[in-house]
């Protein structure tokens, strides 16, 4: 039990970073990544084809990390002719492609069988002193990635930020470079959804081409709205539920008499209820982006 | 040259009955909905479940069924969803709908478990027409297929209903002043992307599989297709899927090595959907408004 509540902690410290991630780009700025999952494998294949080749894993970390963000500064810079919707599409689009890639390339990637080279962490320890280690690192990186996200938000750019969601028009009207500010902010946001993916690779010490499905993304989009999109605090929670409720379904097939095949669509429907649930009923999440008042002279 | 012409039928028709649904429904509620290709899945499921129901009647009325149903399922999710969301935003729905694609496949493998089916389509001998080998089961997609869309386009053209469709359409408030009646205009829109997208999934199934994956692995080229077009545009949707099929059956079958002199050098079928998703991201950057859109590109 407590193993498995380890294990879950641990990939969901990991979510957690997608998430507060995605949550600078959709909750703040308003920009609909349906390709997180890109980003995530960029990092992730990165770790996985230098273990393949022998380079350390600092530098397979390094070169997932700068690829992410220059791959994250270009799509942002996709937003310079699309409107949202588009852009939306386009990085599903880029993410597909991507995975594509990932599964045909076999003299690069490995192709389906996937990249099983990766060095693991803390490999001296025992199991439940390892995964304790591991969730210090995930906590410790999601610590650091909110720290970013909740500073971006708090400047001036963070306001141009939140002006473009709501008004980008208005935000171009009063001067500020639009397309700079959605490059900008893909670029702080894209290494660390790489830098997830590489711990993550690192943690399971594997990685294949259906990490890279669009499932991943549709995970992390559930945690942001579940928690409150705009709220840093708020996806995090939503990170760790939505995790939670993912791994006990699990088991649903040991409580009930459903087929093991039917469960894997049962859990997958648990997520997408949670998903289109709070949307429809409570689209604020479970704890709301706090706006500041301004109380206006009178 | 037959190959490449067949190929095009097929492909472009199945992908012009599903696109031109995501078109329409643009058009109406100016939002582009993921889950249009679900309608395709659920139609081939639902024409699988008809056959169990009826006890395996001929496969004509088993479609017929299933896509009816999912017409009206359509105009379901219309009222119970999309109509909430659309209130808050564009983006909400957009958002809505993904969740709601990944919900019904869900539905479906927890109902049957994710193994791919079959529709029953008897075997049968292929015959060659212009050096291509056409089953009679393809020529009767590309024909049916053809037919359903000319009618679709004759209705859009040529009755008050179409012109009503095309009025809210173009400016929705305009027409409700014109004395329109929007809701029941935008009601008939989701039933026909409904009934399109399911005809446009039976049609893919008995080409291919029923299987879970089936509509997703069409997204990008249904979107594609519906971008290429001018979002709004059935007619443009419907040229641009022919085109996008042209596309990919003719990527696939010139000898790039020969193109690039280095001898023989063909790209893998595995990267067939990669084709879709490269043209739409060329569109995306180079014309985001289509060939006849004037819709996406920011001002």
């Amino acid at each position: 039990m407590l193993e498995f509540l380890l294990g879950v902690a641990v990939v969901a410290a990991l979510f957690g970073v997608l998430a507060v991630c995605l949550n600078l780009e959709a909750g703040v700025t308003g920009l609909l990544n349906f390709g997180l999952v890109a980003f995530f494998g960029i990092g992730a294949y990165a770790t996985g084809i230098a273990s393949l080749h022998g380079v350390s894993w600092e530098l397979g970390m390094l070169i997932g990390v700068v690829l992410a963000a220059l791959a994250g500064a270009g799509v942002g810079l996709l937003g310079r002719t699309l409107a949202a919707e588009y852009w939306a599409v386009a990085t599903l689009a880029l993410a597909e492609l991507l995975r594509l890639i990932a599964l045909n390339t076999d003299s690069v990637t490995e192709g389906a069988r996937g990249i099983t080279t990766v060095e693991p962490f803390f490999g001296s320890l025992g199991p439940t002193e390892r995964d304790l280690a591991w969730l210090g690192l995930g906590l410790a990186l999601l610590a650091v990635c909110a720290f970013v996200a909740s500073r971006v938000t708090e400047t001036q750019f963070g306001r141009i930020l939140r002006l473009v969601r709501e008004r980008e028009e208005l935000a171009a009207a009063l001067g500020h470079d639009v397309v700079s500010a959605k490059v900008r902010v893909m670029a702080i946001s894209a290494p660390m959804a790489a830098l997830a993916g590489s711990l993550y690779t690192h943690y399971i010490t594997f990685i294949g081409p259906q990490e890279m499905a669009p499932f991943g993304t549709f995970l992390v989009w559930t945690m942001v709205v579940v928690g409150g999109l705009g709220s840093v605090y708020g996806v995090i929670a939503g990170a760790f539920l939505v995790q939670l409720l993912y791994e006990v379904t699990r088991f649903i097939d040991d409580i009930t008499d459903i087929s093991p095949e039917s469960a894997g669509g049962v859990r997958v429907l648990v997520v997408g209820a949670a998903l289109l649930g709070f949307l429809l009923f409570h689209p604020a999440g479970l704890i709301p982006e706090r706006l500041r008042r301004i109380r206006a002279e009178g | 040259m037959g190959e490449v012409l067949f190929d095009t039928l097929i492909d472009g028709s199945e992908l012009a009955l599903i696109a031109v649904g995501m078109t329409l429904v643009f058009g109406a509620v100016k939002f582009a909905n993921i889950a249009q290709v679900e309608f395709a899945t659920l139609g081939a499921y639902g024409t699988v479940l008809a056959g169990s129901l009826i006890g395996g009647g001929p496969l004509v009325v088993e479609a017929i069924l299933s896509i009816v149903g999912v017409g009206l399922i359509a105009v379901g999710l219309y009222h119970l969803i999309f109509k909430r969301l659309l209130i808050r935003s564009p983006a909400t729905a957009m958002i809505g709908s993904l969740a709601l694609s990944i919900l019904l496949r869900a539905l479906i493998q927890t109902i049957t478990g994710p193994r791919p089916k079959e529709l029953d389509v008897p075997l049968e001998r292929a015959n060659d027409i212009l050096g291509a080998l056409v089953t009679p089961s393809q020529v009767r997609i590309i024909v049916i297929s053809v037919v359903a869309l000319a009618a679709l386009m004759a209705v859009l053209r040529l009755t008050a209903l179409g012109r009503s469709i095309r009025a809210v359409s173009a400016n929705p408030d305009l027409a409700a002043a014109a004395g329109i009646d929007v809701r029941r205009v935008i009601d008939v829109v989701w039933l026909l992307a409904g009934l399109f997208g399911a005809l446009g999934g039976v049609m893919y199934a008995i080409d291919n599989q029923v299987s879970l994956e089936m509509g997703f692995g069409l997204l990008l080229p249904v979107f594609a297709a519906a971008l290429l077009g001018g979002f709004g545009s059935p007619g443009g949707a419907i040229l641009a899927s022919y085109l996008l099929a042209l596309a990919e059956s003719v990527v696939l079958r010139v000898d790039w090595g020969e193109v690039i002199n280095t001898g023989s050098a063909y790209l893998d079928s595995s990267y067939r959907p990669a084709i879709g998703f490269v043209l739409l991201l060329l569109v995306l950057l180079i014309r985001p408004q289509g060939i006849f859109g004037r819709e996406a590109r920011r001002a």
